[in-house]
């Protein structure tokens, strides 16, 4: 892909190599467009954390992210090596793997939350509304500080959970070649997980939905307005005052690793279409879903050490050792997941916006939300008062914003390095075969077959429109979708793997889902009837609309 | 053949009748001997009498039968496993000796429950006049005539690693070396020699190695529901010894004292599940180019 057409002039590259790397788009974790101050922040905390992490371990893996016509990219890279090092590092590869995942259970305990929520609760315990300037930057400067420590952290943990996975799986496949890699998937699910425990706690407010023209109200209006429109209803002063206090418990948390964008508190559209799709399936209580998970994978366990009786003790404890240290790793996956990534991202959020409402007041800015097109020196040099042409910045970059809303930036910008053995096999077998237009294949991530209407999705602000029994369709799902899981009949996203969050709540929820079909917003039409079979990763289109 | 009424149809291994080779063969009469002071698996053994006294058309009679049955409702008593039983032949010639035999009749693994177990005898006794078996008796010079088969029926032993251990060098001919293998899952693979396996040389003396030598072990025999099978061996054990310290030496001191014991150079099966050292045979060891002088 030429990185200079029409739409998409040569960026100004951060460095001169900047031009011969391979970027690629991230478009599980950031499908949509980043203001100025999200790329140099997520470029700070993900390249720097990975590099931390890497450079303790010794290893010799590098990543780098840019925001290239306000898309996020990032490059993968290894630091060259001698023969030797090569040698040295794999004799000692499967020592440091072992050590990374054996531990995490106990690292997760002592170190890594007790940590976290330390960071937490430091944000939770400032006003930085009520801090005068002076102590607002500095305050601005141990958020920036904290927050880099946090990523650390985020990729000391990736990197044993993403061992502690490895090892169980390949293990299992050795042992018992699944027809299906849901097969061991089932092992790792049904947890009692932050993101899970949210949705329940919502789960009794649906008690608090007033009978009558009231409830039609809330049913009816589209979620943005939802809680505009109870606040003016005094009978609805018991369901306001739980989900301010809901919100207060477990809305402080964005949507996406983006420090621009609004919080569930500040934006709580998809708690409200959460809400909604609770009152109109009374099946769905999250609790019984997790015990329902709970039991399967209870069976699942029964079923497997049945399987492995037979095996020599050394194998039988090494299986157990595996499983509960992938068990652990997807218990702790999902919690720092919405620890660092969503958690501490509104806490930085607010703290940045409390700088563009600092601005605002001295004149310097419009609107508080423009702080998100500074860069950080800008931002810093603004708060002691030597801030120069902010206006003519903010306006330059948010029509810059405006101006690549609506393309689609190539996935690829120059050659990427030739795909391994095992990429270029799963390439292969997602090919849609030339000859059934109507038959799309994805990844399988949630088993099960399911009929229903396509609803096509592209943003979190549109979730009101999905109904009951409706396959969603999404570009991505973080955990702030997570609610619609529980009404939707199935689910297709077009980003994402086995391991990644939509296919691991979608099992959760025992929702039929197939992951990264690319392309799929955009094949399937908004109403199409589907089948989507969760095992075999594919998705029929039945009927166009 | 003679109606010997007076004999016992089953005889538990430990019994003073299990040490007579003519009743039980000689493969079981090695393990009688050996139940009070081993580990050997419990057991029963089906005679060399009910062999000749109560099969009819190669069916065990309804009295015979209805013994084998309480006799295995009894061994599986209080199993943890389940009740999973090895089902082995044992040979017995009008003479009472025994050449290096193994592998000639039918072995059945892991059989559970009481209609299996009959079914399992049946196979065996069957397995007799299997035209290999008579071919290796041609040519040892055995009378088919005189032939009869008791069989073992023993509790299985689910193995975590087995194998086969020497008292003196099978090969050389050193009587002052030890020689034991093993492989991981059950020992039918090492004694068949399907698998590479571990092998160690310990100096008979004080016991410690001259010698090992670790096998990739690719492939391991391990149960199945109705017998056995051959699976891979996962990949992070491949390499590990079958054997850690501790088990290769109590091993070689078991195989040691076996040969002390019973006054010739011994050739023993073994499997290790846990902490548990099995001893699943002990016979005299048949040398290349001799035939062992096997004591009565």
């Amino acid at each position: 892909m030429s990185t200079s057409t029409g739409d998409f002039p040569t960026p100004a590259w951060f460095e001169s190599e900047d031009a011969e790397r391979h970027w690629k788009r991230d478009l599980a974790h950031f499908p949509g467009q980043l203001t100025e101050l999200d790329g140099e922040l997520l470029n700070t905390f993900i390249s720097g954390g990975f590099q931390a992490v890497m450079e303790a371990a010794g290893l010799p893996f590098r990543f780098m992210t840019r925001r290239l016509w306000t898309y996020y990219y990032d490059h993968e890279s290894t630091v060259p090596m001698t023969d030797e090092e090569r040698t040295a590092m794999r004799e000692r590869m499967p020592s440091v793997t072992e050590r990374v995942r054996t531990t995490i259970a106990a690292r997760w305990h002592e170190d890594w939350l007790p940590e976290i929520l330390e960071h937490l609760a430091f944000w939770e315990g400032v006003d930085a509304g009520a801090l005068q300037r002076d102590a607002l930057v500095a305050h601005l400067e141990t958020t920036l500080q904290r927050g880099t420590r946090l990523w650390v952290v985020h990729f000391e943990l990736a990197v044993a959970l993403s061992f502690a996975k490895r090892a169980f799986v390949e293990l299992y496949d050795e042992l018992f070649a699944p027809e299906s890699p849901l097969e061991a998937q089932t092992l790792l699910s049904g947890f009692d997980v932050r993101t899970t425990q949210a949705a329940r706690a919502l789960w009794p407010l649906r008690e608090l939905v007033p009978e009558g023209p009231l409830r039609d109200a809330l049913l009816r209006v589209a979620p943005r307005d939802a809680l505009v429109e109870l606040r003016r209803e005094s009978a609805a002063a018991p369901l306001l005052e739980a989900l301010d206090a809901y919100l207060e418990a477990y809305g402080q948390r964005c949507p996406y690793v983006l420090f621009s964008a609004p919080s569930l508190r500040e934006e709580p559209a998809s708690v409200m279409s959460m809400l909604r799709h609770m009152v109109e399936r009374p099946d769905a209580d999250p609790s019984r879903l997790l015990a329902l998970q709970r039991e399967k994978r209870e069976h699942a366990e029964r079923e497997v050490r049945e399987r492995l009786r037979f095996y020599p003790t050394p194998v039988r404890t090494e299986f157990e050792v595996r499983l509960a240290a992938a068990q652990t790793a997807f218990l702790v996956s999902e919690d720092h997941n919405f620890l660092i990534d969503y958690t501490s991202t509104a806490h930085i959020r607010q703290v940045l916006r409390t700088c563009g409402e600092t601005l605002v007041r001295t004149g310097e800015l419009d609107q508080a939300p423009d702080v998100f097109h500074l860069r950080v020196d800008e931002l810093r040099s603004a708060m002691r008062g030597e801030g120069h042409e902010l206006r003519e910045r903010v306006a330059a970059r948010a029509a810059e914003l405006a101006r690549y809303a609506d393309v689609e930036p190539p996935s690829d910008v120059n050659k990427p390095p030739p795909p391994s053995g095992a990429e270029a096999a799963s390439t292969a077998t997602e090919e849609t075969p030339p000859d059934d237009p109507d038959l799309l294949r994805g990844t399988a991530a949630s088993a099960g077959v399911v009929r229903g209407r396509a609803r096509v999705l592209r943003s979190l602000a549109d979730t009101g429109a999905l109904l009951p029994g409706e396959v969603l369709v999404a570009p991505t799902t973080g955990q702030a979708w997570t609610p619609l899981f529980a009404t939707a009949g199935g689910l297709v996203t077009e980003s994402g793997n086995l391991l990644s969050h939509s296919a691991v709540v979608a099992r959760e929820y025992a929702l039929p889902a197939v992951v990264a079909l690319q392309g799929a917003t955009k094949r399937i039409p908004d109403g199409a009837l589907l089948e989507v079979d969760g095992a075999a990763g594919t998705v029929r289109l039945l009927e166009r609309p | 053949m003679d109606q010997r009424p007076d004999l016992a149809s089953i005889v538990w291994l430990g019994e003073r009748e299990s040490l007579d080779p003519a009743v039980v063969g000689p493969k079981a009469a090695h393990l009688g001997a050996l139940a009070a002071a081993h580990a050997v698996p419990s057991g029963f053994c089906v005679t060399a009498h009910a062999y000749h006294a109560h099969r009819q058309g190669g069916r065990p009679s309804a009295a015979l039968r209805t013994a084998m049955v309480d006799a295995y409702e009894r061994l599986v008593q209080g199993d943890e496993q389940g009740g999973y039983v090895a089902v082995r032949s044992s040979a017995v010639d009008e003479d009472g000796a025994e050449a290096s035999f193994a592998g000639q009749h039918d072995t059945a693994l892991n059989v559970r429950g009481a209609d299996a177990v009959v079914a399992a005898v049946e196979a065996t006794w069957a397995s007799l006049r299997s035209e290999a078996a008579l071919a290796y008796r041609r040519d040892h010079a055995l009378s088919e005539d005189d032939l009869a088969l008791a069989v073992l029926v023993q509790r299985m032993v689910w193995a975590d690693a087995a194998g086969v251990a020497f008292s003196v060098d099978p090969i050389g001919g050193a009587d002052d070396t030890i020689v034991v293998t093993a492989a991981w899952g059950l020992g039918e693979s090492v004694v068949a020699g399907t698998v590479t396996a571990d092998t160690w040389r310990l100096a008979k003396d004080d016991l410690r190695v001259l010698e090992a030598s670790l096998a990739d072990k690719e492939r391991m025999i391990i149960p199945s529901e109705d017998g056995t099978r051959e699976v891979n061996v996962p990949r992070f054990l491949r390499e590990r010894a079958a054997l850690d310290e501790t088990q290769l030496r109590t091993v070689a001191e078991l195989t040691r004292e076996l040969e002390r014991e019973r006054g010739w150079p011994v050739d023993i099966e073994f499997a290790w599940r846990e902490d548990r050292l099995a001893l699943l045979q002990c016979r005299p060891v048949t040398r290349a180019g001799t035939h062992a002088e096997t004591p009565a």
